[in-house]
């Protein structure tokens, strides 16, 4: 199922007019649009590196690293928390009690232990996560996902990178800097894709017509016949209402394949049961459709806005008040299920070996528990979990201190996480330069 | 409005049988939404919850046990409400409400005349939870986080008369009173991790009722004060658990893969209705509770 969102009310918040035609105008055209999503070219095996697609899960607002992945149990009460831990699957490993399913599957994944970033704040520090640069770097520095993007170029049908979420992320009323293209060109910006706790996908770049009905649909016969429909119009429209670029989003829309990875109907139940029917989890299932298609660059955020209860807002992870109740009660429980999900599903397909899943918010949050019973921004050490692509599971990087408050190995910044990643999509040293992007970035030891 | 099975809700309604004979939960609402903490208004015939009725905004709905029908209980609020707490006997219920960024007050309401009283945040990021209201409907008790701990509060429901049951040395939680208003049982970290204690109702020493290495929280008394619901990760995830008021007599009630959560119970105390998670979907599930 998915929807045709409202273009117009949406430039504040996806794509702009502007951003999504250039998108739409670097699309192949209709003639490529036929082919197979997993259409290759004939280096492409050399672009790809060992990660065809990457899934980077953005744990937006950062959760508190001693609740989750790096607990302390014995550090003092005003630092441990109030829960207790259970063992992973990696010797001398535990997490928390609220993350089970990924405590049992630890054997499918890497953690390390020991980022900083720094940048105290949201915003920044998002933009610091998803760039590997601050927000004042002039220029701005483009997302790891536009340089993939950039990278492998538009070799199918869907565009090289996704973005899943409401909206571009923001904190408040602003949204983050890192999003998109930067120096490359807002061509290479992320394509918006929301979903719905009911899997009804959401393109909001896609209504470009105030006559194509954007209701909901229900089923796939109903999907077929809106987008038969919305054909239809393309081809009443009076051409010269038609730009050649509103055409390319036609046809991304109408490609039978590319409409397919957006439909989470064509998932069985007991598939689509196991994410869990939430945003995220549907969201997730999602990734997993759209990396089967060899999308190669799908960042997956938890939520659209980082705050954890404010009027108007996506329950995010910034937990300065209610940390402990909402990890507890909605969080955790959601990430736990979605996340396993996640890796068992790629597993079972074949994928995890041409799949990287990155998971991980943009800071930690303070070891000593705040005067409100919660836990504030902590820059100077958080997690991260890594998967597929080759890499060795079951490990650990790093270590962080007693409290959890600093890395007492090598601290791991951003830069190396997106050099990392990007060693992994197939974007060596020699690329970078030329690219002009990671400059002196060095991916982390043990991942590539 | 959302009907349910009106076999579901007729099902939900029979005396329940005992633990052992092969009872089933039975769902009481469907459509999957996020739930958190039912309470049974006084009659028994309509439990009120709340759902994340979008990705913004938590609403209190009520489910009515013999129409099957759920519909918002405030129809005009715009902002986030939950935690919903209701008096056994009395007319006057008790919800956390979102007042502003990361700023969350107790409401408590007179559901016959519409009074409201509303117990404020502190000033900056400040977030009161867990509001429980005694039998006869005079007291509130909630949580005031403060110092690094959470502190239980009581306060008269005009809002007056405000006092504190336990100190913020560690974390004190999901109040409830027993029925009769003499004691108040919740669960605290003063021991390490999350355990169950019950205490006289205006504070004082706690009696310890549980002892495990995983968090035991969200104690209900049965409406007869003899029993005690609550929710444990024990034994790998959320599981609901029954024991006697004197914390002995432990029975677990639920055992499955998923979340089963929130206990609270139908006055007539022959079952209990919690949130439970099946195929990842989240809904009100009536469970039945015999004898030992």
């Amino acid at each position: 199922m998915f929807g045709i969102g409202s273009f117009r009310a949406r430039t504040c918040e996806g794509l702009t007019r502007r951003s999504f035609l250039q998108v739409a105008s670097s699309l192949p055209l209709a003639g490529t649009l036929g082919n197979s999503l997993s259409a290759v070219h004939a280096n492409e095996a050399s672009r790809k590196g060992r990660a065809k697609s990457i899934i980077f899960v953005f744990l937006w607002g950062a959760p508190s690293h001693l609740d989750t992945c790096d607990p302390k149990p014995d550090a003092p009460a005003e630092f441990r928390g109030p829960f207790g831990v259970v063992p992973t699957r990696t010797p001398g490993v535990h997490f928390t009690e609220l993350l089970p399913q990924m405590a049992r599957r630890s054997d499918r994944f890497t953690l390390v232990r020991s980022h900083v970033t720094t940048a105290p704040g949201h915003p920044d520090a998002g933009t610091l996560a998803l760039t590997g640069y601050e927000e004042t770097k002039t220029p701005l520095q483009p997302n790891f996902g536009s340089i993939v993007a950039r990278h492998r170029g538009h070799a199918a049908a869907l565009p090289p990178f996704l973005s899943i979420a409401n909206g571009i992320v923001m904190d408040s009323e602003r949204r983050i800097e890192g999003y998109g293209g930067a120096t490359l060109g807002r061509s290479h910006d992320p394509f918006l894709v929301g979903c719905r706790e009911d899997g009804e996908v959401n393109i909001p770049a896609l209504q470009l017509l105030d006559d194509v009905n954007p209701a909901r649909i229900s089923d796939r016969r109903r999907l077929s016949q809106q987008l038969d429909h919305v054909e239809l119009a393309r081809e009443a429209a009076d051409p010269s209402a038609w730009t050649r670029t509103n055409g390319h989003a036609y046809d991304l829309l109408t490609n039978p394949q590319a409409k397919a990875a957006f439909d989470l109907a064509r998932e069985s139940p007991a598939t689509r049961d196991r994410y869990g029917w939430t945003v995220f989890g549907q969201s997730a299932l999602l990734a997993r459709r759209l990396a089967e298609a060899e999308v190669p660059y799908i960042q997956l955020n938890y939520s659209r806005h980082v705050e954890a209860i404010n009027p108007g807002f996506e329950f995010g992870w910034d937990t300065h008040i209610y940390n402990f109740e909402l990890l507890q009660d909605w969080h955790c429980p959601i990430l736990d299920r979605a996340y396993s999900a996640l890796l068992d599903d790629l597993v079972e397909r074949g994928l995890m070996d041409q799949t990287l899943v990155v998971c991980m918010g943009e800071f930690g949050r303070t070891p000593r528990i705040s005067p409100r019973a919660a836990r504030d921004h902590w820059p100077h050490c958080y997690f991260s979990l890594w998967a597929g692509a080759g890499i060795e599971p079951g490990r650990v990087i790093g270590e962080s201190d007693a409290r959890g408050e600093h890395p007492c190995t090598e601290p791991l910044s951003p830069l190396r996480v997106g050099t990392t990643i990007a060693e992994l999509a197939g974007i060596d040293t020699e690329n970078r330069a030329g690219l002009r992007v990671l400059d002196g970035g060095r991916p982390i030891e043990g991942l590539v | 409005m959302r009907l349910v099975s009106a076999v579901a809700v007729a099902l939900s309604l029979v005396v329940a049988a005992s633990i052992g004979d092969g009872s089933e939960p039975v769902r009481l609402t469907t459509d999957g939404r996020l739930k958190f903490s039912p309470s049974f208004e006084p009659d028994g015939k309509a439990i009120i919850y709340a759902e994340l009725e979008k990705p913004t905004l938590l609403k209190l709905m009520r489910l009515n046990l013999e129409s099957g029908k759920t519909s918002v209980l405030h129809s005009s609020a715009s902002m986030s409400e939950f935690e919903p707490a209701c008096s056994r006997e009395s007319p006057i219920y008790a919800f956390a409400r979102l007042k502003g960024t990361l700023s969350v007050g107790i409401a408590i309401r007179n559901r016959e005349t519409g009074d409201e009283v509303v117990i404020p945040p502190a000033e900056g990021f400040s977030g009161l939870r867990s509001p429980a209201v005694s039998s006869d409907g005079k007291h509130v008790a909630y949580v005031f986080p403060d110092g690094g701990g959470e502190r239980l509060m009581s306060v008269a429901a005009d809002g007056t008369d405000r006092r504190e049951l336990a100190d913020a040395r560690s974390f004190n939680n999901w109040p409830d009173f027993s029925p009769d208003g003499r004691e108040i049982v919740f669960s605290s970290t003063r021991d390490g991790n999350y355990e169950v204690y019950v205490m006289p109702a205006d504070g004082g020493v706690a009696q310890r009722l549980t002892n495990s290495p995983y968090q035991d929280i969200r104690p209900r008394f049965s409406s007869e004060g003899q029993q005690i619901a609550y929710t444990s990760h024990r034994d790998g995830n959320a599981e609901l658990y029954v024991m006697d008021r004197d914390g002995t007599h432990v029975r677990r009630l639920t055992d499955h893969l998923e979340r089963d959560d929130y206990p609270t119970w139908n006055p007539r105390d022959s079952e209990i209705v919690a949130i439970c998670e099946r195929d990842g979907r989240h809904d009100l599930y009536a469970i039945p509770v015999g004898e030992e």
